[in-house]
């Protein structure tokens, strides 16, 4: 089964650096959508099958607490799994967004194998490499 | 800046330039040349402790630092990314670790999107006398960091 990702940053940086480590991991993945705030991710999730959610906090327009405030209204976005991938250090934040129901969280800077690592123990999928 | 400062500083660069650039950062111990045009990259942060946080380089270091990060070969053309946005997200990454480093992991920080711009060699040459700024080597390249920041 190959699963569709959509990466949520406003740095092109991270979402390029984020897609390569995807393509790399040994995965099956479909489509990978890219969106600079919350506002583009949603516009994506209206008109995607998406299957994981990765997500930074700080974002202009929206940021990543109002668009899992907004994917949490919505019956089918709210099934939809989202990892947190941020500078974001505070303990207190993490422990707020898992009761929003985030999966997981991984701290900027990343390495390959833990953004892949997160996604397997995520999706329940296994890496071929 | 006081010398604590500069101590957290260099190592939260020092991990961060390793992890996420695959940089070394070192002191600086005698000039080195550098050829316009520069960058600034700023960002502010709100919570426990407010201020804001710039870095200031040659884009020389802006393109080396967006090559390493996306093992990008020199040949290659078709690349999205601009190199200001590796330093940003360089910065982004930066602030966020140092304020853990300061503070702990209760406070909550909200931290503002960062912005880059080009400076010009005056005030790159001005930013040698400005004591606010602390100036390491990112491989072979100069950087200057600057840390405000207040408790509310």
């Amino acid at each position: 089964m190959s699963v569709n990702i959509l990466i949520v940053d406003d740095s092109k940086t991270v979402r390029a650096v984020i897609e390569k480590t995807l393509q790399l991991s040994g995965i099956q993945i479909g489509n990978i959508f890219h969106a600079g705030n919350g506002k583009e991710a949603l516009e994506i999730l209206n008109n995607n099958w998406i299957d994981l959610v990765l997500t930074d906090i700080n974002m202009p327009v929206m940021n990543g607490i109002e668009l899992i405030n907004e994917m949490n209204k919505n019956e089918i976005f709210k099934t939809i799994p989202i990892a947190i991938v941020s500078t974001e250090g505070s303990q207190t934040r993490v422990e707020e967004l898992k009761t929003k129901g985030v999966k997981a969280y991984l701290r900027k800077p990343f390495t390959p194998e833990s953004l892949r690592n997160l996604i397997i123990e995520i999706l329940g999928v296994t890496g071929n490499e | 800046m006081n010398e604590m400062d500069k101590k957290l500083i260099t190592k939260v660069l020092t991990d961060v330039a390793k992890e996420f650039a695959f940089m070394f950062a070192d002191q600086i111990l005698e000039e080195m040349e550098t050829v316009p045009p520069y960058i600034r990259a700023e960002m502010s942060f709100s919570g426990y402790y407010s201020g804001k946080v710039s870095m200031v380089c040659p884009e020389e270091l802006c393109e080396s630092m967006m090559n390493n990060v996306l093992g990008i070969d020199e040949e290659e053309t078709d690349i999205e990314v601009e190199p200001k946005d590796a330093l940003c997200e360089f910065l982004n990454i930066f602030c966020g670790n140092f304020l853990t480093a300061l503070a702990g992991v209760e406070p909550i920080f909200e931290l503002n999107p960062p912005f880059a711009e080009d400076i010009s060699a005056e005030e790159w040459e001005k930013l040698k006398q400005d004591a606010n700024f602390l100036e390491l080597s990112l491989d072979d390249y100069p950087i200057f960091i600057s840390v405000e920041y207040k408790q509310e």
